[in-house]
């Protein structure tokens, strides 16, 4: 992963139509701004993360485990 | 297996965690309607339970952006058919469904993907009372 050092105030551009601000740092927390496309999806990480592993539970459940759900009628 | 092209639905970013296969089919559960496969064409262990989200939650409108929709074509609410993901616990009981992350089909080309509502009440992990949407379909169907 590349890591940058940057100040209140500055950003960084990628692939030249997303651009990442830095507006204000407050203890631990700081506020960005974000500028893409309206095509490019952003995400909260823990957002896109807590999804993802929930998708490949679904996926890891067995089809005998939906058999077994009708099992319970 | 041969699967007819009609048939194929295509992800244009992919399911949040599997953005590897893009291309599903959507396969029926044997004895029931309420729950389906979405299963990866080119994998075929890669296989999600889906269900109908209006059948347990008649009032859900998840709330999605026009750009978002504007990808997969979509223009309308009629033109969109919206499936939720079901999770099933090691005891089937124990069952819950994603409201947060609805796929969204376009009925038409067969263009898809997995959105995030922005509706702040729902949940990822939603409990589901199976039993009870399916006795009250089959009351419908008397």
């Amino acid at each position: 992963m590349l890591v940058l050092t940057r100040k209140t105030g500055e950003g960084i551009i990628i692939s030249n139509d997303i651009i990442i601000k830095v507006f204000e740092i407050e203890g631990d927390r700081v506020k960005i701004g974000i500028e893409a496309p309206k095509t490019t999806k952003v995400l909260r990480l823990e957002l896109y993360e807590d999804i993802s592993r929930e998708n490949k539970k679904a996926v890891d459940a067995a089809k005998d485990a939906v058999d077994k759900l009708f099992e319970l009628f | 297996m041969t699967i007819a092209s009609d048939k194929i639905i295509t992800f244009t970013n992919g399911i949040l965690g599997l953005e590897q296969y893009k291309r599903y089919v959507l396969l029926d559960h044997p004895g029931t309607d309420v729950i389906k496969w979405l299963e990866a064409v080119d994998a075929p262990e890669i296989a999600l339970p889906v269900t109908n989200p209006f059948y347990f939650f008649p009032n859900y409108s998840p709330k999605i952006s026009r750009e978002n929709l504007l990808q997969i074509d979509i223009k309308s609410p009629e033109e969109a058919i919206v499936l939720c993901v079901l999770t099933i616990g090691s005891n089937p009981k124990d069952i819950t469904i994603n409201l947060k992350a609805p796929i969204v089909i376009n009925a038409d080309s067969r263009l898809a993907d997995q959105f995030i509502a922005e509706n702040p009440e729902y949940n990822i992990r939603e409990p589901l009372q199976l039993k009870r949407a399916c006795s009250d379909r089959r009351c419908q169907s008397c």
